[in-house]
């Protein structure tokens, strides 16, 4: 129970940090408070996406259903947290860049990720529990992973242009403020522990999911 | 693992079912192209490149579907199981036989875009069947990975499309690139991260499923 | 091979064998050794896990828990190894072959696979051989969709046998053949039999079981109940079953239902 407790401590205690005590960035002005949170988002999803791919590995070679559930979860929290980024990203860029979506590398790359792991998920759905999917559904985890390297280069080439805030040549732009180092290290302190909660607590719900659906089994062969 | 080729290319004499549908599917989304773009925009190779590519996972898609129903009628896919020899060698198999029916529709497809799109100024080089070569093994790579998978699940006509495409973006992307260099003969030097890329694409996938193909036949 | 005993004996061996499929449990520990040359028949209802047992034995499917041996190899866990995958034969329920190929060209291409025959030569002469033993000849060059059932089940029994497995397993063989058809079906069997190869059936059909088996085991609830060696008289043995599976929760479910809620 200590998890929840404390990620809501330190989600309050990056809020604050972000929303009264940072300044203005000076370029960007207002909006640049977003990032304390996407750029987070975007680093605990790819994280959790390559949860997935060990968890799914350590599947395969066990069938350890602990295995599977927390690849799932892991799954799960990960697209939401792509779905947060692809939000923030475009609400930022709208007064930034004049246009809500641009294809960007990493947009394009992102919005190729939610790709996968939304047919993950939706490959899992469609199995109904049937371990063969579970398995199917392992293999794409971890073929799903060896995408991103390429997905990477492949937009790289593509086309560029995404921020890099903190490394501008202006000398009065980026992090200038001690506070704002300590914004992004609380932010991602909470984000990460809100991960980390949120795949706990899915992890739980999928076995008592299991422990249900094994309980109504047996009441049905009495 | 050239039994199985084999095989399929048997069975393809035989019903001529998969590279006549995946044909007729590419004749007609290029139509679907012409109709919906003001086909007149359309010239210049960049746009045979990526009609060709987008036609070309489109009808392909649809084709590999038909490359696993194959083994699940009747059973034959258990058969396989049974069988003394180690599953990668079946998934290499499988994907080279349907390697080769892509590669039949992309060398059909391409002259027919070509002269739909009264394209003017190609002068192929050797990047163009390289391209066309490391594309369509990629693609196969990973859809017949993908077909196997999806054959087993009520929703397959939908699931491999939407499995395999976000996969497929990388390969998309650089396949495009390369076969439009190749179109007009741009020297090697501004597309060798493409051709690269591709190649490892190949690379990563083929292995990929070579070792992953074992949990997948499995039932 | 690492216990020979095994291996010359007593080609499958299982211990406390289990089998879930995700949480459903279908085998809950089975003891089984079955001897050299033996037919043996698996017995009981619906979902007793007769064929997951037959499924495992052919190395389709893999065990959750418990030991098995199969010719002296060890097969839990993971999957047999391909030199003992090749000393085995499969009849599953369906045909296991290709729809659009003809008869020889399936029993060539799954020839290939097995490794028959040491030069093309030979290899086709035992596609022929395989072919007249179950008295294909005349259908030899049709495609395998438009044979019947029968016919099919014939090629499928070639296909399982054209490697001379030491183990034929079956899944219920006779279903959806007619009389002819199943008297043709079992004199295979007993010749296969005759010639030494060790057979596991699963079938709901008493009277073959009678006449061709040499042991029956009975199944119920994914355990082992009852083990008949030799088996009885057709008879007595239908009377014996039937006294096994009548306690059968499932059996005696269906009409407690119609009759008692309202």
């Amino acid at each position: 129970m200590a998890l929840p407790a404390l990620t809501g401590v330190a989600m309050l205690t990056a809020i604050l940090f972000v929303f009264v005590v940072v300044p203005d960035e000076k370029v960007q002005g207002v909006v640049q408070r977003i990032f304390y949170f996407h750029v987070h988002l975007a680093w605990m999803a790819f994280g959790g996406f390559v949860f997935v791919a060990a968890t799914s590995a350590w599947y395969l070679r066990t069938g350890s259903r602990v295995a599977d559930r927390y690849a799932e979860a892991n799954a799960e929290v990960g697209l939401l947290f792509t779905t947060l980024v692809l939000i923030t990203g475009p609400l930022w860029a709208r007064p930034i860049w004049g246009v809500y979506w641009t294809w960007d590398p990493r947009l394009t790359m992102t919005v190729v990720l939610w790709a996968i792991y939304a047919a993950y998920l939706m490959l899992r759905r469609l199995g109904n529990g049937d371990e063969t999917i579970l398995r199917y559904a392992a293999v794409l985890g971890i073929v799903g992973v060896l995408d991103i390297p390429l997905l990477i280069i492949a937009v790289r080439l593509w086309r560029g242009i995404h921020p890099a805030v903190m490394l501008s040549d202006d000398p009065e732009a980026g992090l200038r403020d001690p506070t704002m180092i300590w914004g992004v290290i609380l932010s991602g302190i909470a984000l990460g522990l809100l991960f980390a909660w949120l795949v706990s607590l899915r992890a739980r719900f999928a076995a008592i999911d299991d422990q249900l659906a094994l309980r109504a089994l047996e009441s049905e062969r009495r | 693992m050239w039994s199985i080729v084999r095989k399929d290319l048997a069975i393809e004499r035989r019903t001529g079912e998969m590279l006549s549908s995946l044909l007729l599917l590419a004749l007609l989304v290029v139509l679907l192209f012409a109709f919906s773009l003001e086909p007149e925009r359309l010239r210049g190779a960049e746009f045979v490149a990526g009609i060709l590519w987008t036609t070309l996972l489109l009808a392909g898609t649809l084709a590999l579907n038909r490359s696993f129903v194959l083994e699940r009628e009747a059973g034959a896919w258990t058969a396989l199981a049974l069988c003394p020899l180690d599953r990668g060698s079946i998934y290499l198999g499988k994907t080279i036989a349907n390697l080769i029916f892509l590669l039949v529709a992309a060398v059909l497809l391409l002259p027919l875009l070509a002269l739909f799109l009264g394209t003017t100024g190609i002068a192929p080089s050797w990047l163009l069947p390289a391209s066309i070569v490391l594309g369509t093994a990629g693609f196969a790579a990973v859809g017949t990975l993908f077909s196997a998978m999806a054959s087993r699940t009520r929703a397959r006509e939908v699931l491999l499309p939407l499995l395999s495409f976000p996969i497929l973006a990388p390969l998309l992307i650089a396949a495009a690139r390369t076969t439009a260099a190749g179109l007009v003969g741009e020297p090697l030097e501004h597309v060798s991260a493409w051709l690269v890329l591709l190649g490892a694409f190949d690379l990563v996938f083929l292995t990929a499923g070579w070792l992953t193909f074992d949990y997948v036949l499995e039932e | 091979m690492a216990r020979p005993a095994c291996d010359g004996e007593t080609p499958i061996r299982a211990r406390a064998l289990r089998k879930a499929y995700g949480l459903l449990p279908v085998l809950r520990g089975i003891d089984l050794d079955v001897e050299r040359g033996s037919f043996v028949a698996l017995l009981g209802a619906n979902g007793a896990g007769k064929s997951t047992l037959l499924r495992l034995l052919a190395g389709v499917t893999r065990a959750s828990g418990g030991s098995l041996e199969i010719l002296g190899a060890d097969c839990h866990p993971g999957r047999p190894e391909p030199a003992v995958l090749a000393r085995i034969g499969f009849v599953a329920h369906e045909p296991l072959v290709y729809r659009d190929l003809t008869v020889r060209q399936n029993l060539a291409f799954f020839a290939d696979l097995y490794g028959v025959g040491r030069d093309r030569a030979e290899r086709a002469a035992r596609v022929q051989a395989a072919i007249d033993s179950v008295r294909l000849e005349r259908n030899a060059e049709r495609a395998a969709r438009n044979l019947s059932r029968g016919t099919l089940q014939r090629l499928a029994l070639a296909r399982a046998s054209l490697h001379e497995p030491e183990i034929l397993l079956l899944d219920e063989p006779f279903a959806g053949l007619d009389a002819p058809g199943r008297d043709r079906f079992a004199a295979s069997l007993e010749n296969l039999h005759r010639a030494g190869t060790t057979l596991a059936m699963v079938s709901h059909d008493l009277g073959e079981v009678a006449a061709l088996a040499t042991r029956a085991i009975v199944l119920r609830d994914g355990r082992l109940v009852a083990d008949f060696s030799p088996v009885p008289p057709q008879g007595e043995l239908r009377a014996r079953y039937r006294a096994l599976v009548d306690d059968d929760p499932e059996g005696s479910q269906v009409t407690g239902d119609v009759v008692d809620r309202p």
